[in-house]
């Protein structure tokens, strides 16, 4: 805005054209005229959402004094209220994304809110897993035909809690693969809507939701052979550092950009817990014969990662040139090089693996010089610095070599710091 | 215009669809009071709760009750997990109070006289699995919790006095009758209190 402000005097200076003047004008009335609806569509849900929790809160507090029938009938208008607001906006009003996202999502919790109050009224005793599914297929279907990201949202986080309720439950040993086939529901609509609206904040959030409630679930399907969710999460992340790096997805700011965190991020994270020795015991007694393989829902959630990985990999390689690749591409491939190894030889496993920290470290340290980016260069040394924090831990190494390690790192990121910013002083002069 | 009005009749599917489940929750009760099966759980007046009262304690707008009932001894120690799920199978005793026939992992096929109870097992003792019932907080509608706990307090200390929850039970679902203190129904004790209370 203050760029508008200065525009008759950089036209005066003759630094622009007054065309210029007038293009530049135009553009910020026209996002003037898109950003209210963002904020209305925030402040919408927001609203949709504190309208329903001060109902409940209303409800709730005089609960207990109405009699069973009012109570009956207050939980079946729960649903019918909501309902009748979504019938109507989908009828007179479908183009009206604050109330659609809105009305949808009060009727997303109005269902269960009102299956949680008959199961209160008349004491009858579930399952959270059967309460959630119940729930989540009764409310899918407004994600596609109220076309509501909002919903959307609070679906993907609803069936996060779900899964764990599903893998617990003894009674039905296969539902907790139900939460896949759950998850698979929205994804088409996220995508399309991405290609459609790509800069919309709820797509945005879809971003960081998606991922985050993969990391948060995919633990789920370990089972005997716990020692192979390593290299599946590996896999995942790597696939999500695709994603982020991708040609959509990389000229993205970083707020925007959810896969490229969590993928980075959650493959530091995961190579650093594998750095130490302890975390590879269940290596020697895991079975890891055939057999015994292909009926692990471990080693097929593996597979099925690995595929898609290769895929996306394989994208890539066809698009991206060579100069825009870096290490954390073939990480996982890597990983699952080193964790096979690590069957035969843990110790040199583990050392791989170190060294593949202190390598991500090093060639981040240098596309940050390259770059001159002091974030990409502070992250390298962060990297090295936790490298270093982890083998701290270790007993075998003397006080001293510890000791000695932090204070080579703190120097490094003294000097990196330094050179950086005297570069730059001297590009400036 | 022809796809909006598919849209708002797939809308409507799934209108009544979200109806239907509430309300087929609420018509098989009936049936569930017909046939449902009395249970008498005697409330443990030798265990010591937070509040140190014999087998009880209030939170909040609940009574947190302690059974006699709700553990049973196991074989295999490794079995068993925290946390986890049991169908615990129940029978009645010679007075006529409730027993646990059994605990198993697997649905009791047989019968429709079971509960499922979340499990726990004391590190100290791993031959005992203890049985948390769904029905172990007590429900009290709007009355002073003052009153409640001298109630509580003289009613469950004295081991003599017989107390129970009274519970219906049918696979899974329960219906609690009432909380009985010495031969007393809790509910109409609360009523007499309400009543005695000036403005009320």
């Amino acid at each position: 805005m203050s760029l508008q402000k200065d525009l008759p005097e950089l036209v005066s200076a003759n630094i622009i054209s007054s065309d210029t003047a007038q293009q530049i004008t135009e553009f910020y009335k026209r996002k003037q005229v898109a950003s209210p609806n963002r904020q209305l569509l925030i402040f919408g849900i927001l609203g949709a959402l504190l309208v329903g929790i001060g109902i409940m809160f209303i409800v709730a507090n005089q609960w207990e004094e109405l009699p069973q029938s009012i109570q009956t009938i207050c939980a079946f208008l729960l649903i019918l209220v909501p309902q009748f607001l979504c019938g109507y906006v989908l009828l007179k009003m479908p183009q009206k994304i604050v109330w659609r996202e809105s009305t949808a999502l009060i009727l997303f919790f109005a269902v269960g809110a009102s299956i949680s109050l008959v199961s209160q009224i008349y004491h009858i005793n579930g399952e959270m897993s059967s309460f959630m599914l119940t729930w989540m297929l009764l409310t899918v279907p407004l994600i596609y035909l109220m076309d509501s990201s909002a919903v959307s949202l609070v679906y993907l986080f609803s069936i996060m809690i779900y899964c764990p309720a599903a893998r617990y439950n003894l009674s039905y040993p296969f539902e907790e693969y139900v939460y896949w086939l759950l998850l698979l529901i929205p994804i088409p609509r996220y995508y399309l809507q991405y290609k459609k609206m790509p800069e919309n904040i709820l797509i945005i959030i879809h971003h960081w939701m998606i991922p985050f409630v993969l990391t948060m679930t995919l633990g789920y399907l370990s089972h005997e052979l716990k020692i192979l969710m390593y290299p599946g999460y590996m896999i995942m992340f790597g696939i999500f550092y695709m994603i982020g790096n991708s040609a959509t997805f990389r000229s993205k700011i970083l707020i925007s950009n959810g896969y490229l965190l969590f993928g980075f991020i959650g493959t530091v994270i995961l190579l650093l817990i594998m750095s130490f020795k302890s975390n590879w015991k269940d290596m020697a007694v895991a079975n890891f014969q055939i057999s015994n393989l292909l009926i692990a829902p471990e080693f097929i959630a593996i597979t099925i990662l690995f595929i898609a990985a290769c895929l996306l990999l394989f994208q890539q390689v066809k698009v991206m040139k060579l100069t825009k690749w870096n290490l954390n591409n073939i990480v996982f491939l890597l990983f699952l090089f080193i964790f096979i190894l690590g069957k035969q030889d843990v110790q040199l496993a583990v050392i791989l693996v170190n060294l593949l920290v202190f390598a991500l470290g090093i060639l981040m340290l240098r596309t940050g010089s390259k770059k001159s980016h002091l974030g990409v260069i502070n992250t390298g040394m962060l990297v090295i610095a936790l490298l270093v924090v982890c083998r701290s831990f270790d007993s075998d190494l003397t006080f001293v070599l510890k000791g000695t390690l932090f204070v080579l790192v703190g120097i490094g990121f003294f000097v990196a710091n330094w050179l950086m910013i005297k570069k730059r002083n001297n590009h400036e002069v | 215009m022809k796809s909006r009005k598919l849209l708002f009749s797939a809308f409507i599917v799934v209108a009544l669809a979200q109806l239907f489940v509430p309300w087929q929750m609420i018509s098989e009760q009936p049936k569930f009071a017909e046939t449902g099966v009395e249970y008498k759980f005697k409330i443990d007046s030798k265990a010591k709760s937070d509040n140190n009262w014999a087998g009880a304690s209030i939170r909040g707008k609940y009574i947190w009750l302690k059974f006699e009932e709700d553990q049973i001894k196991i074989a295999d120690k490794k079995e068993w997990e925290n946390f986890q799920s049991a169908y615990v199978l129940l029978t009645h005793d010679s007075a006529g109070f409730a027993k646990i026939e059994s605990a198993t992992k697997t649905k009791p096929q047989n019968s429709i006289e079971w509960i499922r109870a979340k499990t726990w097992v004391h590190w100290k003792d791993t031959t005992t699995l203890h049985l948390e019932y769904p029905f172990n907080m007590y429900y009290f509608k709007d009355t002073s919790p003052k009153e409640i706990e001298s109630i509580l307090k003289n009613g469950l200390s004295d081991s003599l006095k017989v107390n129970y929850l009274s519970v219906k039970i049918r696979e899974n679902q329960f219906f609690v009758n009432d909380l009985i203190i010495d031969g007393i129904s809790f509910k109409e004790m609360m009523d007499k209190v309400k009543k005695s209370k000036p403005g009320k």
